[in-house]
């Protein structure tokens, strides 16, 4: 376990050390992400301008549904969105030889290979914005809703790892589609829809088979107080199923490779 | 001991056989037609520590394909493989400490980053001592003579350097055994040379078991002593480097420029070439003495050469012609 | 002047385009995704008999779909091509042909968007007209007519803003800033998000006086229905004015820049 810190630790430090060269697309990139709340905030808003509420949500907690989502959009990329993205490329480049090398273990040298620490300014900006949803609700959340919160977050940044995974083992078959990460990231863009508009067969396809709902308004409803034991749970089951598919794809992918060759 | 041994290895592949057109790649997605390609037939050989190892072949012998194998980022169809006491393929950590793998085509270095860098992250992966991974880096950098380019980002190195860099990276952790795909792959001619050297030195001094495959004969006359010749999968050669051009280049040129034309030439071997008072010719290895003689004590000669013929044109003409061994070279080929 | 070549060009990359079907395939299907969530939200703010900003269910989803396919032709962006041959210093090639260079381009974005189109609408219209949209049709052949003029002009339109937003490689060194321009603020401007309407009057007032309400917000207001055929004349009439006037602002940028280009020698 401390192999993995340590070597965790270092290409923390290398994916700094690279970003460091392009310091100004960090300012690009928190400007992308501004103009990204800002959007999912001016189409909400226009649309309270007409209706009190969306699905049982005021405006708040919308606002603050956007920001967790996005906090998690954020985490995700910071620390292992990159990565992973990155193994189709390299699979079709037969360049996944120098990593299976290696004598770490390749899934983790992958996905930890290309953080995107650089997009930690922009945590700003959900984090402004979500303050100012709770302040406006005059919501202080007890501690067990933090702790609470905080994991429905990590299960929902684990839920788009695990599907990304998924989809991008397949590279190991078919390939050159580009499209599949891109569809992924598409529907993840839903889960800044507040839970209410999915209902009967949507919730159940958006919480099991594309856990959306589990990344942002899992979370959200923590922090509102809505939270009972059962989205922990639905997100625990749909996140441990598909981290399940997820390493028996990779795994018999890479055994594939390692038939077949580059 | 061995420190690698195979035995039978066999592996095929299965390409996709594609044909242009919408229907064509329907009926591909139902049912994708194949056709086998055999990259290794029975091959075997054992190589003992310390040996140097020069892997020929043309393009598609198997030559990456076996050392692939041998590094365990690929599984053979059939044969036992065991490298250092493991069977590569199993993956071991054990294992892949105790050998490395540079591909000439592909760089691990981080294009915007110095080496140094990443250095330090094999360190942590490999779990090298500081202490010792300090000492190895000095002598390394020092021998290569690139201590000062350490900290230079990759992007601004020439060809050359960043294939020192490389070599580095993967002697940092101490391997036993070292695997090299075409190492000067795309060098210019002072870069191979110097490249060469180095690793002949590296590799004497420290020890370590070589498996090098080249298109460059250089490389392998340079820094091996034994070598195997692959061709479509299978073992032609496998012996020293001298036997290989005494078995299959049994002739040497001679090369005489009389002082005056000589009413008749002496008659030795093929008569390759004539051009004024300057006769080649191409003779079996046993006859040269007795031309020579007769050269130096019946003529007049200005100038006199004996080329024994590079390894190059050896291993072309093997791959070429396909015929055997021992059957004359064609006149003037 | 003959339009053969630009023709052919589109034809070709037609033919490429078709060769990554399944790309494409896949590309469809990611764009319908933000689709359902509409449907959904939609569904769950307006009853049938209700309206938001003046549109009842039917025309807010109409108008959803229809701009999101509608988008992919008058939707501008910076255009990889243009602007890696200027960096690169491709471009030299094309200078040394006969060849009106902003007029391949566009065949050659016509080309390779007409297959994603096609298959777009070949799967949209079963989807849009099955699972209860309450999908709205133009009120006439005069409101059809009227709709496709407007189309055509704003592909026209679209392009000459694709081919400002890539000249800007001339000066710029890589097109983060202008892709920001193009993926967030301009669809926004163009109705792609919301309708105008439903946004602020004030802010929707602003809109509706920038180019960017031609290329998107105008047609599909006229497909729904909502422009009388004299708002047809002043629309149209802008759309022109907004092309020439980027016509000829396009033609001093080319200018200025092949100067730059020439001067830096590629």
């Amino acid at each position: 376990m401390g192999y993995y810190l340590r070597l965790w630790w270092h290409w923390a430090r290398l994916s700094l050390g690279r970003e460091s060269l392009f310091r100004g697309n960090a300012w690009l990139r928190l400007i992308g992400h501004a103009l990204w709340l800002g959007t999912a905030w001016a189409f909400f808003a226009a649309l309270y301008l007409h209706v009190p509420a969306i699905a049982g949500w005021r405006p708040a907690e919308v606002w603050l549904l956007i920001a967790v989502n996005e906090l998690a959009q954020l985490l995700y990329s910071m620390f292992v969105g990159q990565g992973v993205l990155w193994i189709p490329d390299l699979i079709w480049q037969g360049e996944l030889d120098s990593i299976l090398l290696k004598p770490a273990a390749p899934l983790f040298t992958l996905s930890v290979g290309r953080m995107r620490l650089y997009n930690a300014p922009s945590l700003a900006l959900p984090l402004a914005l979500g303050g100012y949803a709770l302040h406006t609700l005059g919501l202080q959340p007890s501690w067990g809703q933090w702790f609470w919160f905080g994991l429905l977050l990590a299960l929902g940044v684990a839920a788009r790892y695990a599907l990304t995974l998924t989809v991008v083992s397949l590279a190991f078959w078919v390939t050159r589609v580009y499209a599949m990460p891109a569809l992924l990231a598409e529907l993840f863009r839903l889960a800044g829809y507040p839970e209410g508009i999915f209902r009967g067969a949507m919730r159940a396809l958006f919480t099991w088979g594309v856990p959306v709902l589990v990344v942002a308004n899992f979370p959200t409803t923590a922090l509102l107080g809505r939270a009972g034991w059962q989205p922990g749970a639905e997100a625990a089951l749909a996140v441990g199923f598909w981290c399940v598919v997820a390493l028996a794809l990779w795994r018999a992918g890479l055994r594939r490779y390692t038939a077949v060759g580059g | 001991m061995s420190a690698i041994t195979v035995r039978h290895l066999h592996k095929t592949y299965r390409a996709p056989l594609r044909e242009p057109g919408l229907r064509a790649s329907l009926r591909h997605l139902v049912a994708p037609r194949y056709r086998t390609v055999v990259a290794l037939r029975d091959v075997s050989f054992t190589i003992a520590p310390g040996e140097a190892v020069g892997y020929l072949g043309p393009n598609g012998a198997g030559k990456t394909t076996t050392l692939k194998i041998l590094a365990g980022v690929l599984y053979p169809d059939a044969g036992q493989v065991e490298v250092l006491g493991f069977v590569p393929w199993q993956g071991r950590s054990a294992f892949k400490k105790r050998m490395a793998f540079v591909m000439g085509r592909k760089g691990q270095l981080w294009w915007d980053l110095p080496a140094l860098d990443l250095f330090h992250l094999f360190r942590e992966m490999y779990q090298v001592p500081a202490a010792t991974f300090r000492r190895r880096l000095d002598d390394l950098a020092a021998r290569f003579r690139v201590t000062d380019l350490l900290t230079v980002p990759v992007r601004n190195l020439s060809l050359g350097e960043r294939m020192k860099l490389e070599l580095i990276a993967a002697l940092l952790h101490g391997p036993q055994v070292l695997f090299l795909d075409e190492p000067t792959l795309g060098l210019d001619v002072m870069a191979q040379h110097e490249i060469r050297d180095l690793l002949r030195a590296y590799v004497r001094e420290e020890g370590l078991t070589l498996l090098m495959a080249s298109h460059y004969m250089r490389d392998v006359e340079a820094i091996c002593e034994r070598v195997i010749l692959l061709d479509e999968g299978r073992i032609r050669f496998d012996g020293p480097l001298t036997e290989l051009k005494t078995r299959f280049a049994p002739h040497r040129e001679v090369t005489v420029t009389f002082a005056a034309p000589p009413p008749s030439a002496p008659a030795a071997g093929w008569l390759v070439g004539r051009e004024g008072p300057r006769f080649r010719w191409r003779v079996p290895r046993q006859e040269v003495p007795r031309l020579l003689q007769e050269l130096t004590t019946r003529y007049e000669v200005d100038d006199l050469s004996v080329q024994e013929p590079a390894l190059e044109d050896v291993l072309r003409q093997i791959f070429t012609t396909d015929a055997p061994a021992s059957a004359p070279p064609a006149p003037g080929g | 002047m003959s339009w053969r070549p630009y023709f052919t060009t589109a034809r070709l990359a037609l033919r490429e385009a078709a060769t990554y079907r399944l790309n494409h395939f896949l590309s469809f299907v990611v764009a319908v995704v933000p689709l359902i969530a509409l449907l959904l939200l939609w569904n769950t703010l307006l009853g049938p008999q209700q309206r938001l900003a003046g549109f009842t269910r039917g025309e807010m989803l109409t108008y959803f779909i229809l701009t999101r396919w509608l988008y992919e032709f008058t939707g501008p962006v910076v255009w990889w091509d243009i602007a890696y041959e200027i960096r690169e210093g491709d471009l030299i090639f094309h200078l040394l042909r006969p060849e009106w260079y902003s007029g391949y381009h566009f065949a050659l974005i016509i080309g390779s968007k007409l297959p994603y189109a096609l298959v777009g609408l070949a799967v949209a219209a079963p989807f849009a007209l099955s699972v209860g949209v309450g999908w709205v049709w133009p009120p006439g052949v005069a409101a059809w007519a009227a709709f496709a003029l407007s189309v055509v002009l704003a592909v026209a339109l679209a392009y000459q803003f694709t081919f400002l937003s890539s000249l800007t490689a001339f000066w710029l060194e890589d097109n983060k800033a202008m892709n920001l321009l193009m993926d967030f603020v301009v669809p926004l401007a163009a109705g792609a998000l919301l309708p105008l309407d439903v946004f602020p009057s004030a802010v929707a007032t602003a809109l509706r006086a920038l180019p960017f309400a031609q290329l998107l917000y105008f047609p599909a207001l006229v497909y729904l229905g909502r422009v009388d055929p004299g708002g047809w004349w002043a629309g149209v009439a802008q759309q022109v004015g907004w092309l020439v006037a980027l016509l000829v602002i396009n033609g001093w940028v080319w200018r200025r820049g092949l100067r730059r280009f020439r001067a830096v020698g590629g």
